[in-house]
C-alpha cells in the first residue's frame, strides 16, 4: 500500500526516534472549489484509529482518513540529500 | 421502486413509447440520396424507450435527489446560499420581459432598458462606484473584465504594469483571473489576526503593481480594518484597488467599497442579490468603476437621453464587448426585483442579520471546535478541525457526517491558511431554530468524534449513496455510459 525507495528506507532506518514518535504519511486536503489531496511525510505522535505499515524494517503510521486514499493508489516515499523526504502521488478531485 | 435508481437507458424496453406520432402525409425520402453515406448510422441510435409515466417518474425522482436552499440549510461559506424569493421569478417571467428579443429596436424595449439602467444606478450606489456595466455573466468574468479595465487604464497612461497582488486567503478565482488577463500574481501573506500583513504588502508593492485584489470582509469573515491604509499604499505606487464582491452580503448599507478606496468592484448577483446559483449559468457579475475608469468600461453602455434609454457603442477607449447582447437579462431582472423589494433599509437589515447569525453560530460552536480567530466575525467565520484531527477524524469526515443530519456541509479546506478548515456562512434568511438545530448537530458530531468515532468515520449513513471512491473517480473516471457496464 506504500512504496518506499531504498534511499528512503536507509534514511528512516538511521533515525533515532523520540518517545512515541514515528513517521506518518498524512493525506492533506487543500481546496476551495476543487479539492486536492497531497501527501505529507511528517514525524509525530499516534492518533486514534491509526494503522501502522511495516516495510523493510520501517514503520509508518497512517490515519483512517489517509488510508482510504491509499487503496489502489500506492504513493511512493523517496529521499534525497538535497530535497529530503518526498511523496509522489497526489490526487485531485471535485471541481466547479 | 428499483427502477427509479436506474439510468433511463437501463429501464428502456424496445418498442415502448411515450408518444404517438401522426401518420406522415409526405412522401418518405431515402436518406442515402440526401446525405453522404459516411454520415449515416449503420445501426439505430440507442435512445431510451419508455412510457410517459416512466419518464415523469424518472426525472421527478432525479429532481428529488437534488439539494438546494429550498430543501434545507446550506451554510456553504463564501457562497452566500441565501433564499431566493419567488417574487423574483414572477417578475422575470412577465411577458414584457420574457418575450422580448435582444435584437429588437431600442425604442420597442424601453421598459427593459429602464430596468437595466436603474439596476446599474442601484448597484453603483450600493458599491460606491460611479458607473456599472451589467455585461459580465459571472463573478469570474467580472474579475477578468475589471482586470482588463485596469490593464487598459495603465496602458493608456503609458505603463505596462505586470503584477497583480492577491492575499493568501483570496478566492482561487482571483489569481486565475489575473493569469487569464496576462498578469503575474504576487501573494500577500496574512498576519496572525487573519488580516492582510501590511508590512508584507508594503514590501511587495512597486511600480510594476497593476492592482491589489481584495475581498472585504475577507474569506475568513474578518473585516480588513486597515483598508484605508492598504488603499493608500497601493495608490501611492500607482496601482488600483480591486474589490471582489463575493462578501458584499456583510456590508450592504453599512459601508461601500468606494468609501474604502476601491477603484473597481465586481458583485456576484447570485450571492448577495438572490439570483439562482447557476451550476454553470446563466449568471451575472456586474462591474463598477470610479469615474477615471468609466471610458474603459465594455460597450455597449446603456445611457439616458432625455426620457429615452439608448445604447452607446461609441467609446474609443472601451475594452470592447465581453458578453453577447447585454448580459443575462433574466438574472438581472431578478436582482433588480430583490433590490427594489428590500429597499435601502431592508438591505441594511440583510447585512446586520447576516453578521448577527454568523456570530451567534460562532459563539455556539467555538467551544467544541478550534476557532483560530477570536474576534467578532462578519457574515461568515472559520473553524478548524485540528482538535478532531488528533483523534483521527478529519474535517472531511465531519462534513460527510453532516449529510446524515440533512444539511449541505459548509465549505471545507478553504481558506488554505487554516488547518482542516470549516467555513460557515449561515446567511440572514435562516431562522434561529434552524441555526440552533445546525449547531446542535455540529456539537453532537464533536461528541461523537470523542465517544463514537466510527459513526463519523463511516458517514454518511442515510444518503442514497454512501462514501464514494473519490480517488478512483479522479484516476479512472467513467464519463460515458455503455451497456456493457
Amino acid at each position: 500500500m506504500i512504496h518506499i525507495t531504498k534511499e528512503a528506507q536507509q534514511k528512516l532506518s538511521s533515525i533515532e526516534w523520540q518517545d512515541g514518535e514515528l513517521p506518518r504519511l498524512d493525506a492533506n486536503v487543500t481546496g476551495g472549489c476543487g479539492l486536492t489531496i497531497n501527501y505529507l511525510f511528517i514525524f509525530d505522535q499516534a492518533r486514534k484509529n491509526d494503522t501502522i505499515y511495516h516495510s523493510h524494517g520501517v514503520s509508518i503510521r497512517v490515519d483512517h482518513f489517509t488510508k482510504s486514499y491509499l487503496e489502489g493508489n500506492p504513493p511512493t516515499i523517496d529521499y534525497s540529500d538535497t530535497d529530503g523526504f518526498q511523496v509522489i502521488n497526489d490526487v485531485a478531485f471535485d471541481s466547479c | 421502486m428499483v427502477e427509479y435508481h436506474q439510468l433511463i437507458f437501463e429501464i428502456s424496453q424496445s418498442g415502448r413509447t411515450g408518444a404517438d406520432l401522426p401518420e406522415s402525409d409526405v412522401d418518405p425520402i431515402e436518406l442515402d440520396e440526401k446525405f453522404p453515406k459516411h454520415l449515416l448510422r449503420d445501426t439505430p441510435a440507442e435512445l431510451p424507450e419508455v412510457s410517459e409515466l416512466q419518464l415523469v417518474r424518472h426525472y421527478t425522482a432525479l429532481s428529488h435527489k437534488n439539494y438546494g436552499v429550498d430543501n434545507g440549510f446550506y451554510p456553504l461559506g463564501s457562497c452566500t446560499m441565501k433564499y431566493n424569493p419567488k417574487i423574483n421569478e414572477d417578475v422575470a417571467r412577465l411577458e414584457g420581459f420574457s418575450r422580448i428579443h435582444p435584437y429588437q429596436p431600442a425604442e420597442t424595449v424601453q421598459g427593459a432598458l429602464q430596468l437595466l439602467y436603474e439596476l446599474q444606478e442601484d448597484l453603483a450606489t450600493i458599491s460606491g462606484m460611479d458607473a456599472v456595466t451589467l455585461q459580465p455573466s459571472a463573478g469570474a468574468q467580472g474579475e477578468w473584465t475589471g482586470l482588463m479595465i485596469a490593464k487598459n487604464y495603465h496602458q493608456q497612461n503609458g505603463e505596462n504594469r505586470s503584477k497583480v497582488l492577491v492575499p493568501d486567503s483570496a478566492h482561487g478565482t482571483n489569481p486565475a483571473s489575473a493569469a487569464v488577463a496576462g498578469f503575474d500574481t504576487v501573494t500577500i501573506p496574512s498576519n496572525k489576526n487573519g488580516l492582510v500583513d501590511l508590512e508584507a504588502l508594503k514590501k511587495r508593492v512597486d511600480q510594476d503593481t497593476a492592482a491589489l485584489m481584495l475581498t472585504n470582509p475577507n474569506t475568513l469573515g474578518l473585516f480588513e480594518k486597515d483598508i484605508v491604509e492598504i488603499a493608500e499604499v497601493v495608490h501611492e505606487a500607482g496601482g488600483l484597488l480591486y474589490y471582489d464582491g463575493a462578501n458584499a452580503n456583510a456590508i450592504l448599507g453599512k459601508t461601500t467599497p468606494g468609501k474604502m478606496g476601491f477603484d473597481i468592484v465586481h458583485l456576484n448577483l447570485h450571492k448577495t442579490f438572490t439570483t439562482p446559483h447557476g451550476g454553470g449559468g446563466p449568471g451575472a457579475g456586474p462591474v463598477g468603476v470610479t469615474k477615471e475608469l468609466i471610458p474603459f468600461l465594455p460597450v455597449p453602455r446603456i445611457e439616458r437621453d432625455g426620457d429615452n434609454y439608448i445604447w452607446n457603442v461609441d467609446e474609443p477607449l472601451s475594452i470592447g464587448r465581453v458578453k453577447g447582447y447585454y448580459g443575462n437579462f433574466g438574472i438581472l431582472a431578478r436582482a433588480y426585483t430583490y433590490i427594489r423589494t428590500m429597499g435601502p433599509e431592508g438591505l441594511r437589515q440583510v447585512s446586520e442579520s447576516a453578521v448577527l447569525h454568523a456570530n451567534y453560530l460562532k459563539k455556539r460552536l467555538e467551544t467544541h471546535y478550534e476557532s483560530p480567530y477570536a474576534q467578532f466575525c462578519k457574515h461568515e467565520f472559520v473553524l478548524s478541525g485540528a482538535k478532531q484531527k488528533k483523534l483521527g477524524i478529519r474535517t472531511m469526515n465531519i462534513a460527510k457526517r453532516l449529510l446524515d443530519f440533512g444539511y449541505h456541509p459548509p465549505t471545507i479546506y478553504f481558506p488554505l491558511n487554516v488547518e482542516e478548515c470549516i467555513m460557515i456562512e449561515p446567511t440572514e434568511t435562516e431562522t434561529k431554530e434552524t441555526l440552533d438545530a445546525f449547531a446542535d448537530s455540529m456539537i453532537q458530531i464533536a461528541h461523537e468524534v470523542e465517544e463514537d468515532p466510527d459513526i463519523v468515520l463511516d458517514a454518511p449513513h442515510t444518503t442514497v449513496v454512501g462514501r464514494l471512491d473519490e480517488t478512483k473517480a479522479a484516476r479512472k473516471p467513467v464519463l460515458r455510459y455503455t451497456k456493457s457496464l
